[in-house]
């Protein structure tokens, strides 16, 4: 199973826009990277002023996909072009409120990994079944896995 | 990209953020020459982190181009030490983990991200297109 994490801001985005851009992603990963890996779509939302670029508040949605290692670039830059368009059309946003990576696996998970460590190791347990319940009680209410920036 | 990505146990105020992500976006352009359009910074506030880490700090940074590994050791090291400093704490308090990733695996503003040290030739011909 590949995974996909997109990070979004707190209202910037409504319910029903997040389950289209989930399908869309979806359907770019089936039509365009791989057709046969089951896909992960986790949700994490961030309150407002908590994400900057060029050192101001911003609201950009930062996206990484995971594709098997070596993936071809002509595809990748073809997927991240729908991905980006499709995204800035469903969310109704410029395609400048978006930055996307279409990461090879050993990338994606070095920083899924470093992420992860960095929860002290007595308290992982405890935070890992939090997060989960989190994702099913944001999937049997919204349809899709979703969780909080902060703990 | 890059994209910093800031967990503390503490929750911060809107002024301690601004302020870290003022530091962070200026010593990441300082050493890499990147535009400091293209640095993103998140913060991630209340969670669990080990005993000794008040910050950590997971950037995934563009890689190959003008940089080679003693930009980056040193990149990691100026990042915590100033980290530290912006947040009044102990430069050990801050752990700070980058990992590369090829420019071109990035898109922002629905255009395929450069490699480091070839944004001027990437920034004119976005101004012109």
């Amino acid at each position: 199973m590949r995974k996909v994490m997109c990070t979004i801001h707190e209202g910037q985005i409504s319910s029903p826009q997040i389950h289209d851009l989930e399908v869309m992603i979806k359907r770019v990963y089936r039509d365009r990277i791989n057709s046969e890996q089951r896909l992960l779509v986790v949700w994490t939302e961030m309150p407002e002023g908590q994400g900057f670029t060029e050192g101001k508040p911003s609201r950009i949605s930062w996206v990484m996909v995971e594709v098997d290692d070596n993936f071809d670039q002509q595809k990748r830059e073809t997927a991240m072009q729908v991905i980006s368009d499709e995204w800035a059309r469903i969310a109704n946003v410029s395609t400048g409120n978006l930055m996307l990576t279409i990461a090879d696996t050993s990338q994606f998970s070095r920083l899924a990994q470093a992420m992860q460590q960095r929860i002290a190791p007595g308290a992982r347990l405890s935070f890992m079944l939090k997060l989960i319940a989190r994702l099913i009680l944001s999937k049997l209410r919204h349809g899709y896995f979703e969780m909080k920036a902060n703990a | 990209m890059p994209l910093y990505n800031l967990a503390c146990k503490a929750v911060l105020d809107n002024d301690q953020r601004q302020h870290i992500a003022e530091v962070v976006t200026r010593t990441h352009c300082e050493l890499t020459g990147a535009p400091a359009q293209f640095v993103n910074v998140a913060f991630m506030e209340g969670l669990p982190l080990r005993k000794d880490e008040s910050f950590n700090v997971v950037g995934g940074v563009r890689s190959g181009g003008s940089r080679n590994l003693e930009l980056t050791e040193n990149l990691q090291q100026m990042m915590q030490k100033n980290i530290a400093s912006a947040a009044n704490v102990s430069v050990s308090a801050v752990k700070v983990t980058l990992v590369g990733v090829p420019g071109n695996w990035n898109m922002e503003g629905g255009r395929v991200l450069p490699e480091p040290g070839a944004e001027d030739e990437w920034l004119d011909r976005n101004e012109q297109a």
